[in-house]
C-alpha cells in the first residue's frame, strides 16, 4: 500500500473522532494558557499521574475496541498497546504539568 | 453485548472531507499531472451502484473529461456489506452499514435507479428493468452477484431471521435479524448450531467461517459452551477455505473448540417448521439433521441477466453461472468494449471488497488505454483480502492472490497470526478505508 494511501485512510479512519480531537487539544491548550506564567518544579504527582493514566490507557484499550487484553500477543500487538501508552501518558503529562506546576 | 452506537450520517462533513482530501491530493501533485484528464466522448455505461459500480464511477470520472457516464442501479442505500458479520455477530448496529447510494455517486454522473433486465452486446445496448434501452460506447459491468436461496429446496431469504434461520449475506436486516436468532439459540441454554457452506463460488468467503468463530465465542463466554452442539457442513473434502494454510488453521481450531466436522455435504433443503436440513452427500445420499440455529449460506452465481446471456461464460466450470472477464485485464473476453469489476466477474479469486480496491485501478487503467487504443497494460493478480475473525476481539489478517499466493500488504503483520490490532482494523479501520475507495481515493 503506498504512503498516500496509508494516509487517505487514517484522514477518513479520523473522520468520526474530529470532535474528540479538537476537545483534546483544545484541553490542552487551556491547561498551557493556566500554567503560562508558573516557573516552579513539576511536582512528582505528575509523573505518577500520567504514568498511571498511560498504564490505564493501555489496559482498557482493548476493551474499548471490543477485544480484550489477552488478544493482545503479536509484536504488532504489544508495540501498538505501548503506543497508546506512551502517547496517553505524554498528553497526561502535558496537561497536568502546568496545572500542577508550582508558582516560583 | 449492546450494539455500539452508530455514527450519525451526516453527508455534508462527507463532502467537507471528500473535498478536503480531494484539495490535498490536487496540491500534492504537479498542476499538469492533477489536471490532465483524459479526454473522450464516450458514452459509458456502469451496471451496478455498489461498492464496484461506485468506485468505478468516481475513478472514470476524476480521469476523463467529455465522457458522458452513466450508473444504472437500484438501491437506494449503499450497504458496506463487510460489516454484515459485525452486525450478525451484535457488535454493530444495522445503520452503520447503510448510506444513501447517491452520496457517494459522482455528481456529473447521471443515475438511473434501475437494474439491467437484457443484454444487446452485439447492438451496444442494455435494456433497464424499468424498460429503458440505454446504448453505450464502454460498458462496466459491476452488478454484485446474485444470492440463490431459492436453489434450497423450502428456503427463501424471507425465512432468514425465523425458525432458526440466519444468513448473514441476505442484507443488512437480515444480518440484524440473524444476531437474534443467534441470541435466541443462547438464551435457551442449549441446542445445536449448524453452520453451512455453498457449493459455488460466494463473495466474501471467510464471512461463513467468521459467523462461526463469533457465535463460538458467544457461546464460550455464556460458560456454558458444552451445552451446546456446534456443527460446520462443506461440499467441499476437508476443506472450508480455498488457500491451505487458513483452511488447515480453521479445521485446527476447531477441532480445539470441539466442533463437528461434517465434509462433502450440500444443504439442498430446509424444512423451517421442523427446523431440520436436509444435505445431500457427493454419492447422492440424503441426510436429515435436526438443528436449532442454521446459517445458511446460498449459492451464488451472476444475476440472471448476466448469467442467462451471451456474457456469461459459455463452457468450463463457470459457464452460464459468471461473467467471461480476462482474470487479468478484467476485459471481456469477447466483447472489449465490456469490463468487469467486483463480485460478478467469473475468476478464481475476488469476491471482497478488498478485491475491488484493487481491481478499480486496474479497470481503470486499461479503459483508458481502450478508449485511447493504446494496450491494455494492467494486470490484476487475484488479490483478495479477509480479516478472518476468529473470536470477538482477535482476527487474521488473510491476504492472497492467484494460486493462493500470500499477499501481506503490511511487512509488520504476519497473515498466519491471530492479532488485536488486526481486529482494531477490521472494526475502526477498514470502513473507513471501503469509504476512500467509493470515492476512488484509495
Amino acid at each position: 500500500m503506498t504512503f498516500s494511501g496509508v494516509l487517505t485512510i487514517i484522514i477518513y479512519s479520523l473522520q468520526p473522532y474530529w470532535p474528540l480531537l479538537l476537545l483534546l487539544a483544545v484541553l490542552l491548550m487551556a491547561a498551557q494558557w493556566a500554567g503560562r506564567g508558573k516557573k516552579g518544579r513539576v511536582p512528582g504527582l505528575v509523573y505518577g499521574l500520567s504514568l498511571s493514566i498511560g498504564i490505564a490507557a493501555a489496559l482498557l484499550a482493548p476493551t474499548l475496541t471490543l477485544s480484550q487484553l489477552s488478544y493482545v500477543q503479536t509484536t504488532t500487538d504489544i508495540l501498538a498497546l505501548l503506543a497508546v501508552a506512551v502517547g496517553a501518558g505524554l498528553y497526561a503529562g502535558l496537561v497536568l504539568s502546568p496545572l500542577l506546576r508550582a508558582r516560583n | 453485548m449492546p450494539p455500539l452506537k452508530h455514527r450519525t450520517h451526516n453527508p455534508k462533513r462527507r463532502q467537507f472531507i471528500k473535498w478536503g482530501l480531494g484539495t490535498a491530493a490536487a496540491s500534492a501533485l504537479p498542476f499538469g499531472i492533477a489536471f490532465a484528464r483524459q479526454k473522450t466522448q464516450a458514452r459509458i455505461l456502469i451496471l451496478g451502484a455498489g461498492a464496484a459500480g461506485t468506485a468505478m464511477a468516481n475513478r472514470l470520472n476524476n480521469a476523463l473529461s467529455g465522457a458522458r457516464i452513466t450508473i444504472a442501479g437500484k438501491r437506494p442505500k449503499h450497504h458496506y456489506q463487510p460489516g454484515y458479520t459485525l452486525v450478525a455477530s451484535g457488535l454493530w448496529a444495522a445503520e452503520q452499514v447503510l448510506t444513501p447510494t447517491q452520496d457517494w455517486l459522482p455528481s456529473e454522473a447521471h443515475w438511473i435507479p434501475s437494474d439491467a433486465a437484457e443484454f444487446f452486446p452485439d447492438k451496444r445496448a442494455v435494456r433497464l428493468e424499468d424498460g429503458q434501452m440505454i446504448e453505450y460506447d464502454l460498458l462496466v459491468i459491476a452488478t454484485g452477484c446474485q444470492l440463490n436461496y431459492a436453489d434450497i429446496e423450502g428456503m427463501s431469504p424471507d425465512l432468514v431471521g425465523q425458525k432458526g434461520i440466519g444468513s448473514v449475506y441476505a442484507g443488512a436486516e437480515a444480518a440484524t435479524a440473524t444476531n437474534r436468532q443467534i441470541e435466541s439459540l443462547i438464551d435457551a441454554g442449549e441446542g445445536r448450531a449448524i453452520f453451512t457452506l455453498s457449493n459455488t463460488p460466494i463473495k466474501c468467503a471467510g464471512a461463513p467461517l467468521k459467523m462461526t468463530f463469533t457465535t463460538l465465542s458467544r457461546l464460550e463466554d455464556t460458560g456454558r459452551r458444552d451445552n451446546f452442539q456446534v456443527d460446520f457442513f462443506t461440499p467441499y473434502p476437508n476443506k472450508v477455505f480455498s488457500v491451505p494454510v487458513y483452511n488447515d488453521f480453521v479445521l485446527n481450531r476447531w477441532q480445539e473448540q470441539k466442533v463437528g466436522f461434517h465434509d462433502q455435504r450440500v444443504l439442498t433443503a430446509i424444512d423451517a417448521e421442523a427446523k431440520k436440513a436436509t444435505f445431500t452427500t457427493t454419492d447422492g445420499q440424503r441426510q436429515q439433521e435436526a438443528y436449532d440455529f442454521i446459517h445458511v449460506v446460498p449459492p451464488m452465481s451472476a444475476p440472471d441477466a448476466i448469467r442467462h446471456s451471451e456474457l456469461a461464460w459459455q463452457e468450463g466450470g463457470m459457464a452460464h453461472q459468471w461473467l467471461e472477464i480476462d482474470q487479468y485485464s478484467l476485459q471481456h473476453r469477447r466483447y472489449p468494449e465490456i469490463f468487469g469489476v467486483g463480485d460478478v466477474i467469473g475468476t478464481p479469486f475476488g469476491k471482497t471488497a478488498a478485491s475491488v480496491k484493487k481491481q478499480a485501478p486496474v479497470a481503470e487503467t486499461n479503459i483508458l488505454n481502450y478508449l485511447a487504443d493504446r494496450p491494455l497494460t494492467a494486470a490484476y493478480d487475484g488479490y483478495t483480502s479477509c480479516p478472518l475473525i476468529t473470536s470477538v476481539g482477535k482476527a487474521i489478517l488473510a491476504e492472497f492472490g492467484y494460486g493462493g499466493e500470500l499477499m501481506p500488504s503490511f511487512s509488520f503483520i504476519d497473515p498466519t497470526e491471530e492479532s488485536w490490532a488486526v481486529w482494531v482494523m477490521k472494526e475502526k479501520m477498514l470502513q473507513p478505508a471501503y469509504y476512500a475507495m467509493l470515492n476512488g481515493q484509495v
